[in-house]
């Protein structure tokens, strides 16, 4: 493998080509292989997980684990990109990603992804504690070995196990904060993971032509529409209860409790519209109305049990 | 192995056909590009200008240096702070004068 030549195409392997391929990658096109919407969800919940664990974390620690995980996150997403960039390159969602549009070479994407995947899992390691930096590490290799290289194309159960590691970020700043894990911290990462199915499944209806280009094997390419339905509206009534359940293990407040018994009720009404609007516009509609829901719903749920959390370290009574 | 010996055939080839090196895709050969006149001398080769990249790629590697420089400087803060928070105040406060 001595050869200069090797990666090069005829022309520069002659030294005829004076100008150079690509490098038109732009600082926003590596920000964009991070996924940055991806991420701040990432972002927030993992604050959650921080803010809740029972252990005093210094303020520049606890920034410095949610830098690590938010990177970590970012890697495995560039990741996910190298990878997928002949699916992207098909579905119209994300055909402009950098890699399929040209922007960024998938060698690029590799590098970059593996360099702060690297980086975020062994700073999260050395500078905050060894059990966080080993939970980031088990997630990316989670999300880019286990979900994207293997369960994405052969299996609709894909986006149910692969959810595991979209879940994982606030046990991994729990860990940070406290060197431990906890039913707490499982209690988040299990609401996490019951949410997804519902979410992705309701993005599937309306995307399905799209996955099924890509010879993606989603749930409503596979088992079809009716099927996928049953399993949202089965997974939405595991998940009401459970995102009710810190109430009852002595977790949450009354607060969470009210509001996530009035958006709990609302996520299972619009998941027993999809599973009622089979046919047309009306069906599309509340596919789209579940999916913009569902995450509205996570939101409130880790935003009410983060506003419990500093309001009870504030010394306010009744949190 | 091929590839390598494929590799410096083409080398030869090169030597033997030099081609004009293009400046941004222009029809005029590099030894003219700025100045206008030949530069090489008859009957010599002339000499290969390797990669040229054009404003916008010069731009935007311009913007990507930007960012990874940013990106250090602000590791260099973040490991000393961190530093210095995991040593504990006793290392500001208690040191002899």
């Amino acid at each position: 493998m001595s050869d200069v030549s090797v990666g090069l195409n005829e022309p520069q392997a002659l030294g005829l080509t004076s100008e150079a391929p690509g490098g038109l990658a732009s600082p926003r096109d590596y920000l964009a292989l991070l996924k940055p919407r991806v991420m701040s969800l990432v972002i927030f919940t993992a604050l959650v997980g921080l803010v809740r664990a029972p252990d005093h974390v210094h303020p520049v620690i606890a920034f410095t684990a949610l830098l690590c995980i938010a990177v970590g996150a970012g890697a495995a997403g560039a990741l996910n990109m190298w990878w997928d960039a002949d699916i992207d390159a098909v579905m119209t969602r994300t055909r402009n990603r950098p890699v399929p549009a040209g922007r960024v070479s998938a060698q690029e994407a590799f590098a970059f992804g593996m360099t702060l995947a690297a980086f975020s899992v062994v700073v999260l390691g050395l500078l905050v504690n060894v059990l966080a930096g080993a939970l980031l590490a088990f997630t990316i290799f989670f999300y880019v070995v286990v979900y994207t290289m293997w369960l994405k194309r052969s299996t609709a159960q894909n986006i149910v196990i692969g959810g595991l590691s979209g879940a994982l970020p606030p046990m991994v700043a729990w860990a940070a904060a406290s060197g431990t894990v906890s039913l707490e911290s499982v209690l988040l990462v299990a609401i996490i993971f019951f949410w997804t199915p519902p979410h992705f499944w309701a993005l599937a209806l309306y995307r399905a032509d799209d996955y099924a280009r890509a010879g993606v094997p989603m749930l409503p390419v596979t088992a079809g529409q009716d099927e996928t339905r049953r399993q949202i509206l089965l997974y939405t009534l595991v998940l009401v209860p459970l995102a009710m359940s810190p109430v009852f293990l002595g977790f949450a407040g009354i607060a969470y409790g009210v509001i996530s018994a009035v958006t709990g009720l609302g996520m299972l009404a619009l998941a027993i519209n999809v599973y009622r609007r089979r046919t047309g516009d009306e069906a599309v509609r509340a596919a789209k109305k579940l999916f913009a829901f569902s995450i509205l719903y996570l939101f409130v749920l880790f935003a009410t049990l983060l506003a419990e959390a500093v309001l009870a370290q504030a010394g306010i009574a009744g949190f | 192995m091929a590839r390598k010996s494929q590799g410096s055939s083409r080398a030869k080839a090169r030597q033997a056909t030099p081609a004009a090196p293009r400046v941004n895709g222009s029809a005029k050969p590099a030894a003219t590009a700025r100045t206008g006149t030949p530069t090489t001398p008859p009957g010599k080769p002339a000499p290969l200008q390797g990669v040229v990249l054009s404003p916008e790629q010069l731009r935007r590697r311009r913007a990507r240096s930007i960012a990874i420089a940013s990106v250090l400087g602000f590791l260099v803060i973040l490991f000393y702070v961190v530093t210095i928070v995991k040593l504990g105040p006793g290392v500001v406060l208690n040191r002899p004068l």
